[in-house]
Formats: structure tokens, sequence, C-alpha cells
């Protein structure tokens, strides 16, 4: 049987690496932003930066080597999506599927990680923010988290 | 389903279909919040950028006009363009067939890929002096190399796994 929570993480991962802004009901300006943190109206996501909701940055698109850590979170990020939902299948072998869960557990830990120090060294002056900055990216990365955990506990209690 | 085979599938459709991947898509246009859709940055998938010519699996764009390779040059046209869509069929057939004949599929898929790189690598030497108006030396096109090429020499390691993990599954068959 497919592991549904492996494919949903893989989903969510798909939407933070790519998408920005899904509209829910424009009228209220009610939308699901996918910024990981957000400083002084500059929402920063896996892909780069938009600053006001108008101008946007990605040093993805600079020379070389400028860009080599942001391609590299990226298709981190990429990688972890693909290998949730190709873990989740039914014809996946037990010793693949369990290290790639491994493998993205590892992943969104260093990520969770990483961005965290980015927003309190953003917020250093006052910490009690932290809970402001932090965005939807954010809590979706340590939602993939969980929900790989969830599919390796399956895949173990299924052998 | 030979997943590495349909993640190929994918890549190929990318770099022969797209200018450019889409990145911090956003919904929803300034005449009506609900339709439309935009993007804030773009992730380039050109294989070569030479002066002001950026050259892509479908053609090149030069100085912000686009042409494809059937009006510009024939020999990139069969290397690039045919030789993708043939890789792009023959690994979407390949994935979903669990025979011997899927492996087959497997690695024409392979093939295709290894030609399409080292047509880039030598003919686009060769042929320099009509695609890009200067004649190269042997390793001057590896200083104009961009994310495309990457992406493409990504996809040959992809469809060699792919075509090495193809599982075939044998069926027995009765009788004569």
């Amino acid at each position: 049987m497919v592991r549904k929570t492996g494919v949903l993480a893989g989903i969510i991962g798909f939407l933070v690496a790519i998408i920005s802004r899904i509209p829910i009901y424009p009228p209220l300006n009610l939308e699901l932003n996918f910024s990981i943190f957000s400083v002084n109206h500059i929402d920063y996501y896996f892909w780069g930066s938009v600053a006001d909701g108008i101008t946007s940055f990605s040093s993805m698109n600079l020379g070389f080597p400028e860009n080599l850590i942001s391609i590299i979170m990226w298709c981190l990020i990429l990688f972890v999506s693909i290998s949730s939902i190709a873990a989740s299948t039914n014809n996946t072998k037990y010793a693949y599927a369990s290290k790639l869960y491994k493998l993205n557990i590892l992943f969104t830990g260093f990520f969770m990680i990483f961005y965290l120090i980015n927003a309190i060294f953003s917020i250093i002056h006052d910490l009690r923010l932290i809970f402001i900055v932090l965005r939807l990216g954010f809590y979706s990365t340590i939602g993939i988290m969980v929900l790989n955990i969830i599919a390796l506990t399956y895949l173990r209690k299924s052998i | 389903m030979n997943k590495l085979g349909f993640i190929s599938t994918i890549i190929s459709s990318i770099l022969l279909f797209m200018p450019f991947i889409p990145l911090g898509i956003y919904f929803g246009s300034a005449s009506n919040p609900w339709i439309g859709f935009n993007y804030y940055n773009t992730f380039a998938v050109s294989i070569l950028t030479y002066n002001t010519k950026q050259i892509y699996m479908w053609g090149l764009i030069s100085s912000g006009a686009a042409m494809f390779w059937f009006e510009y040059n024939l020999i990139t046209l069969i290397f690039l363009s045919i030789l993708s869509i043939i890789a792009i069929i023959t690994s979407i057939v390949g994935t979903f067939k669990g025979d011997l004949l899927g492996k087959r599929f497997m690695g024409f898929n392979f093939f295709a890929q290894l030609f399409m790189n080292l047509y880039i690598l030598i003919g686009f030497t060769i042929y320099s002096e009509e695609i890009f108006g200067v004649a190269f030396n042997l390793v001057d096109v590896y200083l104009y190399l961009d994310y495309g090429f990457f992406i493409l020499f990504l996809n040959l390691i992809i469809s060699f796994i792919a075509y090495r993990k193809h599982d075939i599954k044998w069926t027995e068959y009765e009788g004569g």
C-alpha cells in the first residue's frame, strides 16, 4: 500500500520549493504564503527573497561560485520532495525506502537549523519576535520532517 | 514502474519545452485576484550562453529573438530537438513497461542522452561557425556551458541508473 504520509510530504516539499503564494480569499487578502521567515518586509524563501511583495532576488542567478549554496539548498528540497514520493510507492524495497526516509529527515533537520539560525541572527536584538518572524515555509519544513518520521514508522511496522 | 525513468522523462520534458523554470509562483493578476499566474524569478535552463545567444534544446534566443532549430540549423535539430522527443517517448513507454522491451526502451533513452551530451561538447565545436558565427577551439565550448547542460548531464546519469535498475518481470508461458 502507498504510504500517503510520504506522498503528502513530497507535495508540500514541491509547494515550498516552487510556489510563493496561493490565494485563499483575495477580498480579505487571505493567502498561503510559503516564506520561511520574514524580516523588515522581506520574505525569505528557499529560492530567494521578495521585498515588499514586489522586488525579488535569487542568488541562484548569480555567477559561480556565489550561486552554489542557494542551488544546493534548492536542489536538496527538491530531492526531499522527489524521494519522499519515490520511497512511498508499493514496489520500493524496504532498505531503499528506509534510507531515503532517513536522508529526508536529516536534510529537513538541517534546513530547520540553518534557517532558524538565520532568523535568530536577523532578530538578535529581541528574540521574543521569533514566532512572528517564522512563517509557513518553516512550519511546512517541520511538517515534512514529521510526515517522513511517520512514514518511516509505518514502513517499519509493515515488515 | 521505473521511477528513475519517470524522473528522466520529466527532466527531458522541462529541457525541451521550457526556456526557464519559474520560481516563486503566485496566483492571481492585477485585474482578477483569482485567475492568472505569475512568478517572481526564473532558473535558466539554457545549455550554452555565448554573448547574446542562449542555446536551448528547442532552438536559440539571439538578442531577444527566438528561433527554432528547424529554421536555423538542421543537424542540431536532429541531434537535440528530435532526439529529445524520441528520448521522452521511449523513457515514458519504458517506465511503464516492466518487460524486456521496456528495458530496451530505457537503453535507447540512455543512448539518446549520451548522444545529446556528446553533440553539445563535440558537435557545437565543429559547427560553432554556423551557430555562433565564431570558430571555437576544442575546449572553448566548456567556458560557455550553462545550467541546462548540467541538468542534461544529470539526466544522463539518471537514465543510466534507470536502465541498469530496470526490473524485468519474467512471465511463464504455458503451452507452445
